[in-house]
């Protein structure tokens, strides 16, 4: 299916800063954003930009992708735990001969996800491994 | 109330590229029917288990399609929950008969995905994944069972050679299954040595994609046939966040767990009285996570078990007698159904050539996708 | 008012190919090619990475290294000659990941090499009319040559960016002034649709970049009574290495005043980045007093010539990610993998 760009412009706010959401009843932290706090159900729940840091909690080195992320193939995907927010779903770019570790520190980098020629670009928060 | 399986069938699972999804469905309806000795009349409800229908062969509105194509005017309707729709399809059927309300219901299962090229099929799997937290990453499905696999290895450090533990036994089940999509034996090596989809997953650490139909009569009262009578005495489902960020762990699959303790409670028996399981191995890990959330082995154990081969079809604990996803196939909507099939099959005494020797119970786990549902299913051939 | 450097930031992509592993490629002598154009290996972006990503990170850079609200950025430029679309801003989207927010005056400037300075110019000008009392001036790039051409060894990524401010705000160099010299001369150009830009070889040279380099800094020095020996250091865009050189040994500056600033030898040319990288490396070890002169060059043409003046505030600003820390931290790609990063292989 064609990406609706109204979809993807819906969510820049999330996707170009880590901005999500705390629940201000039971302190619980979500990303990206929510309405309604996933947890305890209230409903005063305000915007909260995470920190730019934390380390990978899982991690896959993708080699066989969906057609618009062929020309990225072989990319690291990860889960990465926050330093002060949840754990959250990107990609770990520019590894060398580094390699990978569950507990690995990363920082958030802002990339082009998707999108070539005539199609709209997708832009989101991916990570770095720090350096020591 | 008691829900009884009139009546299976499966079609050969594989690459059907001379029939549509409708000629596989029939298939599958009239060989149910077949071996229920019912006619088509006695259906009073179709319940179709399917994901893909819409994105791969554009069409929708399967509950009518499959009622008109056998001439009936039943009530009909198809249900969704990705790899784990044929579970819930069941689960319904036998919903609506224990309320009253209907006496014979055929459950379908079926999927169409050899049509398409494998990147355009794995970008309409890829609808099972939460679209706005993992799919927009490039995450794909091999991608969220790699994470999985990659934290179960680091809290149990197991490798990679359990995970071919898996994909060989499944294979020396699937090689004595005639319906399978792969009925050949590996060894480990091919395993371990086979291209990487996402590491450390490799290809024969995932299921494949087939097309393929399965089909139930589940019926109120004690069918005619000839065979042992087999009922369902355990049906659940449970779900949890479709995403894999918000689980509290990878290394178990709640809804797994809750599933399975509610049918185990439901049904009136533990994880030790069940002697065969069709589980869902979507891949090689999947099993393990599913035979440590079932209870069939403790945290951190399945991986040894299957490597110490306890899970062959002759051995302490059988898993996967049809093959599972991994040899059998996996045509995503008839899958759920089909592990009903092959349990209710090893019940009556009918798996020919992995049949398991004189099992009471036996278990079905469907999960839709990384684990956000499963449906589990006890069935019996007690009285 | 004094209007000058609040902050600045630099990022360069990780990845490198050497002039070796091109040259290997067309049967060239790579000894000979990097003897002249002072270039053995030049940045190449990540396969997720555009002018727009080479922005945003040199901006972001230049907002932490402050700890500046992003909110009260003014106005922002981004100056490339790749922009990702032809239709759309390049601008818009790197603050809307700074979180500049919506009251900001902004544009996508173009003008070849020298699109990046045009900014600087635009931001100050905005500040001393008191329109605005702060913005970034950013040059990012991630020029293309065409396979084969001689534009294949420099053609680089990276960028800068400036924030610029009035009084109002602590000033790490305080802006003297800035004048342009400009002309119509086709040197280099890019169609519409084209994918590659073409260039007039030899016509590049003294027509086109000495002649404006030339002129601009030999006006901003008369304009301003200033002589080459005034300067602690001074950049010329650098479209290769050999270039800068000539110029400044021909407009009487010395090796030793030139020397921080050459970013080239290490990463090619960045194009709209380049004399804006060349600037922040030699802020990165910049000592309260210098004088700094820097004339960019933009084919088509033209050239801006500012100088700075650094203050005691420079000192504490010399943490984190420096320039060097930048050039340091490579990959090198063979030129299959080069090729896949720029689209070749499609």
């Amino acid at each position: 299916m064609k990406k609706s760009v109204v979809a993807e412009w819906r969510r820049y706010e999330d996707r170009y800063r880590l901005m999500g959401s705390v629940c201000l009843l039971c302190k619980e932290n979500f990303f990206p954003r929510v309405t309604h706090c996933v947890r305890c159900g209230s409903s005063d729940v305000r915007d909260r930009l995470f920190l730019r840091e934390g380390e990978i909690y899982s991690f896959s080195k993708i080699h066989v992708s969906p057609e618009q992320f062929q020309k990225q193939v072989p990319y690291y995907v990860a889960l990465i735990k926050l330093d002060n927010g949840p754990v959250i779903s990107s990609q770990i770019v520019d590894v060398g001969s580094e390699k990978l570790f569950v507990g690995m520190r990363v920082y958030a980098v802002f990339r082009k996800v998707s999108g070539t020629g005539e199609q709209a670009l997708t832009y989101g928060i991916k990570f770095r491994l720090t350096k020591k | 109330m008691n829900v009884f399986v009139s009546g299976q069938y499966m079609t050969k699972f594989g690459e059907h590229f001379e029939k549509s999804l409708l000629d596989l469905s029939l298939e599958a309806t009239f060989g149910a029917l077949t071996s229920a000795s019912l006619t088509k009349d006695t259906i009073d409800a179709i319940v179709v288990s399917n994901m893909l229908s819409d994105t791969l062969s554009g069409q929708g509105h399967l509950g009518a399609l499959i009622s008109g194509s056998l001439g009936l005017t039943v009530e009909a309707f198809r249900v969704e929950g990705a790899c784990a729709s044929g579970g819930i399809a069941v689960k319904k059927a036998v919903d609506m008969l224990k309320a009253g309300t209907h006496k014979n219901i055929l459950v379908l299962g079926v999927e169409k995905m050899c049509d398409h090229s494998s990147s355009e099929t794995t970008q309409a799997l890829t609808n099972a994944s939460d679209a706005e937290k993992e799919a927009f990453y490039g995450i794909t499905f091999p991608g969220l069972y790699a994470m999985m696999a990659r934290r179960y290895f680091y809290e149990y450090q197991i490798g990679q050679a359990e995970l071919a533990a898996v994909s060989v036994k499944n294979h020396y089940h699937g090689a004595r299954n005639k319906k399978a999509h792969f009925p050949k034996e590996i060894s480990e090596k091919v395993a371990m040595t086979s291209s990487k989809i996402a590491d450390p997953l490799r290809l024969f650490d995932c299921s494949p994609i087939s097309d393929g139909a399965a089909a139930l009569v589940l019926s109120s009262h004690e069918p005619q046939s000839q065979r042992k009578p087999v009922r369902i005495v355990g049906s659940s489902i449970a779900t949890d966040s479709v995403s894999l960020q918000e689980r509290k762990s990878l290394t178990s699959i709640k809804a797994a767990e809750l599933a399975g303790k509610r049918a185990y409670i439901e049904a009136g028996i533990s994880s030790n009285d069940v002697d065969v399981a069709e589980v869902h191995d979507c891949f090689t890990i999947a099993e393990i996570l599913a035979l440590e959330d079932l209870g069939f082995f403790k945290r951190g154990t399945a991986g040894y078990a299957t490597m110490q081969k306890k899970t062959y079809y002759d051995q302490e604990m059988p898993i996967n007698t049809s093959g599972g996803l991994k040899s059998c196939g996996h045509p995503v909507g008839a899958t759920g159904v089909k592990q009903v099939v092959e349990i209710t099959e090893q019940l009556q005494g009918t798996a020919e050539g992995r049949q398991v020797d004189n099992p009471q119970y036996g278990l079905t786990h469907n999960v839709g996708g990384s684990g956000a549902t499963c449906a589990v299913h006890i069935l019996t051939n007690t009285l | 008012m004094k209007i000058g450097i609040i902050s600045y930031g630099a990022y360069i992509p990780k990845y490198r190919v050497t002039t070796e592993e091109i040259a290997g490629v067309w049967g060239k002598n790579a000894e000979e090619i990097a003897r002249g154009l002072f270039v053995s290996e030049k940045s190449v972006p990540g396969l997720d990475e555009d002018t727009i990503t080479i922005a945003h990170e040199a901006s972001r850079q230049a907002l932490d290294r402050v700890a500046f609200n992003p909110r009260h950025v003014d106005a922002l430029f981004v100056g490339s000659e790749s922009h990702p679309y032809a239709v759309k801003p390049s601008s818009v989207t790197v603050a809307k990941a700074l979180g500049v927010g919506t009251d900001y005056y902004t544009a996508d400037l173009e003008f070849a090499c020298k699109a990046g300075s045009a900014g600087m110019q635009i931001v100050s000008s905005f500040v001393s009319s008191k329109k605005a009392r702060t913005g970034l001036a950013i040059g990012a790039d991630t020029a293309q040559g065409k396979p084969g051409d001689a534009l294949e060894y420099t053609a680089a990524a990276g960028g800068a960016a400036f924030l610029i401010g009035s009084d109002d705000y602590e000033h790490i160099a305080t802006i003297d002034d800035y004048v342009s010299y400009t002309s119509d001369t086709p040197d280099f150009w890019r169609s519409k649709h084209g994918k590659y830009p073409h260039h007039a070889e030899r016509f590049t040279g003294k027509p086109a970049y000495f002649k404006h380099i030339f002129g601009a800094t030999t006006y901003y020095l008369e304009k301003n009574n200033y002589s080459p020996s005034d300067f602690d250091s001074v950049i010329f865009h650098m479209p290769n290495g050999k270039f800068p050189r000539t110029v400044a040994r021909a407009l009487g500056f010395t090796e030793d005043q030139l020397s921080d600033s050459l970013v080239v030898d290490f990463i090619g040319n960045t194009y709209s980045g380049s004399s804006l990288l060349g600037l922040a490396r030699v802020l990165d070890s910049a000592k309260p007093g210098d004088r700094i002169l820097m004339t960019s060059y933009g084919s088509g043409s033209g050239s801006d010539t500012f100088s700075f003046t650094v203050t005691d505030a420079i000192e504490k600003m010399q943490t984190g990610v420096t320039v060097n820390d930048y050039i340091e931290d490579k990959i090198y790609l063979s030129y299959g993998e080069y090729a896949k990063h720029v689209g070749t292989v499609n």
